[in-house]
């Protein structure tokens, strides 16, 4: 992460009003620094990671699993606003993924596994992209990829809703 | 109390309300302000998983409303507004360190 970094994501936790103001104002500056980055590159990032970025909020989604066949890298996720909607995200990698633990301390640590922040950049290959996500658990992954493909899902069958098909 | 001491000292601001709430389906982030309730209210919400939101003119005041509301049920993250990843209408939040995502 380059612009909502671990660190940036701890001096927001602390509660007094004058950190928090402070912490504000600089998660504010990320924010636009960021937002100039992706004006600059939008015309250079693949179409489906632009399609990533229009079409998904995966703000507070719960993390179900990630796992990987390379060159397939996949994150299943659940919704946290209703209707809770199954969201998978598939990616067509270019490198091995890296999966840091421990990026932010455990006392700011939150669980479930969720979604927190994201940032698209470029790759270093051609027509590829980077795709940085924080978690709230403390994790960090980041994938070069050269696309990926959103896919939501209507569930048939869930084994953590006692085993009851719950659509058809 | 602390709500009341950050918003007393300005006695042209008026306190903060706050709402029952859910949220807008559709990707947008946006907050579904519905009837007003009072903290100890907001609070029995909140150990219910069920959302809440503050509004009012004084952000600071509305604000630390929110972390009242949040710690009376537990340890709390906070989570500041982020129009990529949450919506465009998606506002700042406090939630539980140690359940399933709900806002207030």
């Amino acid at each position: 992460m380059k612009y909502f970094t671990p660190e940036l994501y701890v001096r927001l936790q602390r509660l007094d009003p004058r950190v928090m103001d402070a912490a504000d104002a600089q998660w504010e500056q990320a924010g636009e620094r960021y937002e100039r980055r992706l004006k600059s590159i939008r015309s250079k990032l693949p179409p489906s990671a632009l399609a990533m970025l229009g079409q998904t909020r995966l703000h507070d989604a719960e993390v179900l699993w990630i796992g990987h066949a390379l060159p397939f890298f996949a994150i299943l996720l659940r919704l946290d606003a209703a209707p809770r909607t199954t969201i998978g995200l598939n990616y067509f990698v270019v490198e091995p993924a890296r999966f840091d633990e421990g990026t932010i301390p455990a006392e700011f640590c939150g669980s479930p596994m969720q979604w927190m922040y994201d940032e698209i950049d470029l790759g270093a290959e051609a027509h590829s992209f980077k795709h940085s996500i924080l978690f709230s658990n403390g994790c960090h992954l980041e994938l070069a990829a050269r696309e990926v493909h959103v896919a939501n899902f209507d569930t048939v069958y869930s084994g953590s809703n006692g085993g009851v098909v719950v659509s058809s | 109390m602390a709500a009341n001491q950050a918003a007393g000292g300005d006695a042209a601001q008026p306190l903060p309300k706050i709402h029952e709430a859910s949220r807008a389906t559709g990707g947008s982030g946006a907050v579904i302000k519905g009837s007003e309730i009072d903290e100890a209210h907001a609070v029995i919400r909140r150990q219910r998983g069920e959302d809440v939101v503050v509004c009012g003119d004084n952000l600071a005041a509305n604000r630390q409303t929110a972390i009242n509301v949040e710690l009376a049920v537990g340890p709390v993250l906070r989570q500041p507004k982020h129009s990529y990843s949450a919506g465009p209408q998606a506002l700042p939040h406090f939630q539980q360190k140690n359940a399933a995502a709900r806002r207030t």
